[in-house]
């Protein structure tokens, strides 16, 4: 073996932790392909809504009241008149910004809870962790409903209920992470070259417990979509006229004989789209998780 | 397995009491006025509103308003629903037979249904049979309840007519909703008996079972399943948990008359005595569901520690 053939060998397993090839490693697989291809449209409906939809999701009688789908209105109108194909593609926007704000509140505070406690153990440990066992005794939607009892019902208050009910999950996995990698050799070495304690945790420590995270993200996600969905549907969500798909299935409901389309539209929207974001979070787990991978 | 019972009972204890003063807390964390806001903004005279305050135990401090809820919780009193009038436990009992046939006709789906297509997914690996049993198992975990809810009413209430849109007392109005609850909690106990007997199936003494000769459905059952156990009591256990708390979403698109209907309409009117009897007894359920798979797992693998 030559020297550039020895460089080479040595540094092919180093290449193959790029962003590049791991974007590859997961879209090699068929349900991140189909996953990727729906997340892609719902972004880019979200984005080009203004271009995309070609009425105001909120005009009253764009259309006919209870029209079924057409070349004029593609899903048909609402019983107001309202283009419902509009009032889909805008609600992209909200799911999208939903699922997105939600696991940024579960992540922020479960990450958090999780370094503090695994880091410094003992009394901080036993203290957030029992705070942690108390919150997973609650339900997750009957918390979630709780605190959305107690904020007063709207699409803001539905999404802080959501996040707050769900974070103990990432606190747990962030502190079983944490216990091990604490006990890393480059960890000891931190702290003997005089780091102190938040400074290990954030540069050392965070690191290397992102792989976990970043898999729980990604599945927690489309559960999030479907709780603040729920919520909307309960009427403790999204308030009128607000294009969200689960306060659209919800006002479809009483038009379940004469326009069932009303209910089918928005429900398989939403059913695709935490499709597509379980099976990227199902690949995105099988790579980053060897253990899961070997079997 | 009395002094582990006995310990186990001992560690729910403190956590229950947390429990029980965060659902006290709910009230006070309301913010402005938690009577104001139980009366929807509805202008009433001031001696209404003092009377509903005085009523309701607001007038004395947070400490003693604590000590008096605690009081009454442990006496079997949990208030009185400012919508309905009737005391909040009265209302609970009245809704939770309910809840309990629902629960027990979703588990009963949600086993078999799961059992049968995880079984078969892992002995079949990797073939068609394994493929379409996890698509199912991936459509149920991302399939919203509420819409595969309405699509259950639509196509066999609405088109078919085989069962009444308005649900009553008998066992038939029981087969939709609990179709509909044990078909979606199915997809999670599928994956995961697939997962739990592909790794039994790979052990040494289930190759010692067959080498034995005996009769491939006598392995199966009687060595991997028991030994497969663990994990699907614990996600049953859960499943059990979930479907006695109130299936909040099923049970208000079937309109069922169960404890998770009555908690979507108090919070929907923000009736707090009655929320807070609700998430009580619920979060109650559901610890001591917790409990029981715990003690479960003992009778099926004597080697779990007590610890």
């Amino acid at each position: 073996m030559n020297v550039t053939a020895a460089v080479n060998a040595v540094r092919r397993p180093r290449d193959q932790t790029g962003t590049i090839p791991f974007l590859r490693r997961l879209f090699a697989q068929r349900q991140a392909q189909i996953g990727g291809v729906i997340v892609a449209i719902l972004v880019l409906m979200a984005i080009f809504a203004p271009v995309i939809a070609p009425y105001d999701p909120t005009e009253i009688k764009a259309g006919k009241p209870l029209t079924s789908p057409s070349r004029a209105h593609l899903f048909g109108t609402d019983d107001l008149g309202r283009d419902m194909f509009s009032r889909i593609v805008y609600g992209a926007r909200i799911t999208l910004r939903i699922g997105a704000i939600i696991v940024a509140i579960e992540v922020s505070l479960g990450v958090v809870i999780g370094l503090l406690a695994g880091y410094y153990g003992r009394w901080v440990d036993t203290l957030l962790m029992r705070f942690t066992d108390i919150v997973l005794a609650f339900p997750g939607l009957m918390l979630a409903l709780a605190i959305v009892a107690t904020l007063g019902p709207s699409l803001t208050n539905a999404i802080i209920a959501v996040g707050l009910a769900s974070w103990p999950l990432f606190a747990r996995v962030v502190r079983g992470s944490v216990l091990s990698v604490k006990e890393m050799e480059y960890v000891t070495a931190g702290r003997v070259l005089g780091a102190r304690g938040p400074h290990i945790l954030r540069k050392t420590i965070l690191p290397n417990v992102l792989a976990p995270i970043i898999v729980l993200a990604s599945l927690e996600f489309p559960a999030a979509v479907l709780v603040a969905a729920a919520l909307s549907f309960l009427g403790l969500g999204a308030q009128p006229p607000t294009p969200e798909w689960g306060a659209l299935l919800v006002n479809g409901r009483s038009y379940i004989r004469s326009a069932p389309y009303l209910i089918n539209i928005p429900g398989a929207a939403i059913f695709l789209v935490v499709l597509a974001f379980n099976l990227l979070g199902n690949t995105l787990r099988d790579i980053l998780d060897p253990r899961l991978r070997i079997r | 397995m009395a002094a582990y019972l006995f310990r186990r009972l001992l560690m729910t204890v403190p956590v229950w009491f947390a429990i029980l003063t965060l659902v006290f807390l709910m009230r006070p964390l309301v913010p402005g006025d938690p009577v104001k806001v139980m009366l929807f903004g509805r202008v009433t005279s001031p001696e209404v509103v003092a009377n509903m305050r005085h009523q309701l135990g607001l007038d004395d401090s947070l400490w003693v308003q604590y000590l008096h809820y605690v009081r009454g919780v442990l006496h079997g009193d949990l208030g009185t629903s400012v919508t309905t009038r009737q005391p909040v436990l009265d209302e609970i009992k009245d809704r939770y037979p309910a809840t309990l046939k629902l629960a027990f006709g979703s588990l009963v789906v949600s086993t078999l249904v799961g059992l049968i297509a995880g079984i078969l997914a892992a002995v079949y690996k990797n073939s068609l049979i394994d493929t379409a049993s996890m698509l199912f198992a991936m459509a149920g975990l991302s399939m919203p309840a509420f819409w595969f809810g309405l699509l259950m009413i639509y196509f066999f209430a609405v088109k078919l007519s085989w069962f009444s849109v308005i649900p009553d007392e008998s066992l038939k109005s029981l087969i939709l909703p609990a179709v509909t609850l044990g078909l979606i909690t199915s997809s999670a106990v599928a994956r995961l008996v697939r997962s739990a007997m592909l790794e039994v199936l790979g052990q040494d003494f289930i190759r010692t079972a067959r080498a034995k000769g005996l009769r491939e459905r006598s392995v199966l059952i009687q060595h991997a399943l028991r030994n497969a156990m663990i994990p699907i009591v614990t996600i049953l256990g859960l499943q059990l948990g979930y479907q006695l708390s109130g299936a909040f979403i099923i049970e208000a698109v079937f309109a069922w008359h169960g404890i998770g209907e009555l908690g979507v309409k108090a919070f929907a009117k923000r009736d707090f005595p009655l929320i807070q009897g609700i998430v009580l007894v619920v979060a109650t359920t559901y610890v001591l569901v917790n409990l029981a798979v715990d003690l479960l797992y003992r009778l099926l693998d004597p080697r779990v520690k007590l610890s």
